[in-house]
């Protein structure tokens, strides 16, 4: 995309609005992009609004004794209504009951948050640890690059189930063994795209420019290098962000995912599972449906950018 | 052609060592704690010790890592001063260590009192003597110790100080049991990942390679079936997507497979069951096996895991046949063929399809890191008893060497297969051959 350096020049900066709209432009012009846009914001509003709690700073900290005020999500996650036990859809319970007689709907829609939260957290840190690496590898080449690259490709070697199952085994489930989960997976792999990309933008003109001002090289790997590569790194990462609610689903069926009552969908899935041929496959449905849809928008918003950053090219 | 093998398999060993590695940092060396996710958080401090001396859990990473990848008999023998051998005992299943005396007979030791050692004869039968041994068997040690090394009723190497009160646990089925005249050191006896023997289960206290077998078995043959039931389906199909770009057909394939991939593997095999099993009623929604033959019995049981597994790796392979299709078909040799004359089927069948499946076949078998992934889940949403279902089952319970030798497994399969991948590549595509 635009790869102008307009640094030196404000009077040719354009407004907030025109550059916000430059920004977006790729989104509004693919049709899949839109498409998969809307069904990611569709879950993005509902985590947001689920209930008031995000919107009182004051109710924020763990302490505090705040009750919420439940919005789109209509019930809290945890209450549990008398008798209501794995029923049907009906009005009052949008997708049924699960066995505890919670509300399933109340709980996807508290589950989004942590989905929301967990699933771009990990993706930011496996992008500035890969980052970091491919960089590294690729600014600095030979026996440094070899060996981050060696180190690299057997991690990939290992399938990332594995990885995660491994992880999971060995530090137990909670948020921050989910995020180094998915860190560790995920930051092979984009250290292998920087650094690609590295290789190919360490030829041009400016970068000899700036080693011949005498720059450091982290000057010119993060500053130069960097920002000249992020349009296939926000790609990468939003297929990435697929691939954590993926594998956060999967970990949550699995059994392995966050510890009970957590809503997370994964979780969610799993408890439903068992309900599954006995005739109430709703909690099961509703989990399912809802990591499929979200990983769905993802993906089609990553393959639509793609298209349109093709057809720069 | 040679070169480029041995270099792909160096790096192949490479691979294989660093991901041993990272399993055994992450299982064994983090600060997870593997006494008390085996045994419960009701341990105490001693029973938690005597466990972590017993399996040799408190000795240093790099002579456990030794250890569990090829094995520790070797040193052990050297420490008792005579051969060690090991028996497979029919009954309960399980292994057990001897030490073979310089006339041949087997024995093993214990103490009650860290005075008398008792020497436990094994008869050819199978039946056990037991005899008190005499105060010479103490050596003094480097140290000015009087010092006795043997074998140990549960299989470990052990050295016992003469006099020492030392109690050690044991977690039977009833009860933990306190037994006096423990051994001041151990040496946990096993062959080694690399020898055949991971360690046995924390959890059933078997043998973790006796049931590996059985699963890796059920484990090829349905990842098998479903391979055979993708391959040829997604290249037939990405190849009439390819065929007809930009009609109904294409549109409808392309944007199957789109969804087909996007979503997860146990979302799949959840509306699968719903639809086959719940509202069908035609098919088996979760697999039974009751003796060794059920699956061959009941096929019917397979249908739907392995529908499942093709449905994930179908959309990946039918994509990428579909672009080499359209981008064989827009060169100039096809274009040249079409000029002069030739029918479309001798086109595609002669001149295109060799081309086009490179790109594809070649994913195809790095997939297998995919279908891996798939397998696992798979095999959990309908209770395979797999590698997969295997490996899910150890780690809830966090049983270490199962999850290590599982993982082993799959990462030997998954590195060999690239390799095998990288190899018919080349072949196929002399230009890349001696870069």
């Amino acid at each position: 995309m635009a790869a102008i350096n307009l640094k030196d020049n404000n009077a040719l900066r354009p407004s907030a609005f025109a550059r916000f709209r430059e920004a977006i432009s790729p989104l509004t012009q693919s049709k899949t992009a839109m498409l998969g846009f809307i069904m990611v914001m569709f879950w993005v509003i509902i985590g947001l609004f689920a209930d008031d709690i995000l919107f009182r700073p004051a109710c924020w900290s763990e302490d505090s004794e705040c009750k919420a005020t439940p919005w789109l999500a209509r019930y809290e996650a945890q209450q549990s209504f008398r008798g209501q036990i794995l029923k049907d859809p009906t009005a009052e319970h949008w997708l049924g009951t699960d066995r505890q007689g919670r509300d399933i709907w109340a709980r996807v829609a508290h589950g989004t948050r942590i989905v929301l939260a967990l699933a771009p957290i990990s993706v930011i840190v496996a992008l500035l640890v890969g980052g970091s690496l491919g960089l590294i590898a690729g600014y600095f080449g030979k026996w440094v690059d070899e060996i981050i690259m060696r180190i690299l490709d057997a991690m990939i070697g290992i399938p990332s189930i594995l990885m995660y199952l491994v992880i999971l085994a060995a530090l137990g489930p909670s948020y921050l063994t989910i995020v180094l989960a998915v860190t560790v997976t995920g930051a092979p792999g984009i250290a292998k795209l920087v650094r690609s990309l590295t290789l190919d933008i360490k030829t041009r003109d400016y970068i000899a420019a700036a080693q011949t001002r005498g720059e450091s090289p982290w000057y010119i790997m993060f500053v130069e290098i960097l920002p000249n590569a992020r349009g296939p790194i926000m790609i990468d990462a939003m297929l990435r962000m697929g691939y954590a609610v993926f594998a956060m689903g999967t970990l949550g069926f699995l059994g392995l995912g966050l510890p009970p009552p957590s809503p997370d969908w994964g979780s969610i899935v799993n408890a439903g599972r068992t309900h599954l041929l006995g005739g109430h496959p709703w909690g099961a449905l509703a989990g399912s449906l809802s990591t499929a849809t979200l990983v769905l928008g993802l993906n089609l918003m990553a393959d639509g950018l793609q298209e349109q950053l093709n057809k720069y090219r | 052609m040679l070169n480029f093998i041995v270099k792909k398999a160096f790096s192949l060993l490479l691979t294989l060592f660093l991901a041993s590695l990272l399993v055994f940092f992450f299982l064994e060396i983090a600060p997870g704690n593997i006494a008390i996710n085996s045994l419960g958080n009701t341990i105490t401090e001693e029973q938690e010790a005597s466990f972590n001396a017993q399996n040799g859990l408190d000795q240093p990473a790099i002579t456990r890592y030794i250890r569990w990848l090829i094995g520790s008999d070797w040193t052990a023998q050297s420490a008792v001063g005579k051969p060690l051998t090991r028996l497979y005992n029919e009954k309960n299943r399980q292994y057990s260590w001897w030490v073979v005396d310089t006339n041949g007979t087997l024995y093993q030791n214990y103490t009650q009192d860290g005075e008398t050692m008792i020497r436990v004869e094994r008869q050819p039968d199978g039946s056990e003597i037991e005899t008190e041994m005499g105060p010479e068997i103490w050596k003094t040690d480097a140290e000015g110790f009087p010092t006795f090394w043997g074998v140990t009723r549960e299989g470990q190497a052990a050295m016992w100080v003469k006099g020492e009160k030392l109690e050690s646990w044991v977690l039977t089925k009833a009860a933990w049991k306190n037994s006096a005249g423990a051994p001041r050191k151990y040496i946990p006896l096993q062959m080694g990942l690399l020898r055949g023997d991971p360690g046995v289960s924390f959890f059933t206290g078997r043998p973790v390679m006796e049931t590996l077998v059985t699963r890796i078995k059920n484990t090829l043959l349905l990842g098998g079936i479903a391979f055979l039931v993708v391959m040829p389906l997604a290249l037939a199909l990405g190849m009439l997507a390819g065929l007809n770009e930009g009609t109904w057909i294409d549109r409808f394939l392309s944007s199957t497979s789109l969804l087909a991939t996007g979503t997860p593997e146990f979302v799949s095999g959840i509306l699968l069951i719903l639809i086959f099993t719940l509202w069908l009623d035609v098919l088996p929604g979760a697999v039974v096996i009751t003796n060794d033959n059920s699956l061959f019995e009941k096929p019917s049981m397979l249908v739907l895991p392995i529908l499942t597994l093709t449905l994930i790796e179908l959309g990946y392979v039918l994509r990428i046949t579909r672009t080499s299709m359209v981008e064989v078909m827009r060169t100039n040799y096809i274009r040249t063929a079409q000029l002069k004359g030739l029918p479309r089927w001798q086109i595609v069948l002669k001149h295109a399809f060799k081309n086009a499946m490179m790109a594809p076949i070649t994913i195809i078998i790095q997939h297998i890191n995919w279908l891996i992934g798939g397998i696992v889940v798979v095999e959990s949403v309908f209770g395979y008893p797999g590698l997969g279902s295997y490996v899910r089952e150890a780690a809830l319970f966090k049983d270490v060497f199962a999850v290590e030798a599982a993982a082993m497994v799959f990462i030997i399969i998954s590195v060999f297969t690239q390799l095998f991948a990288d190899i018919i590549y080349t072949y196929l595509n002399p230009r890349i051959r001696y870069q």
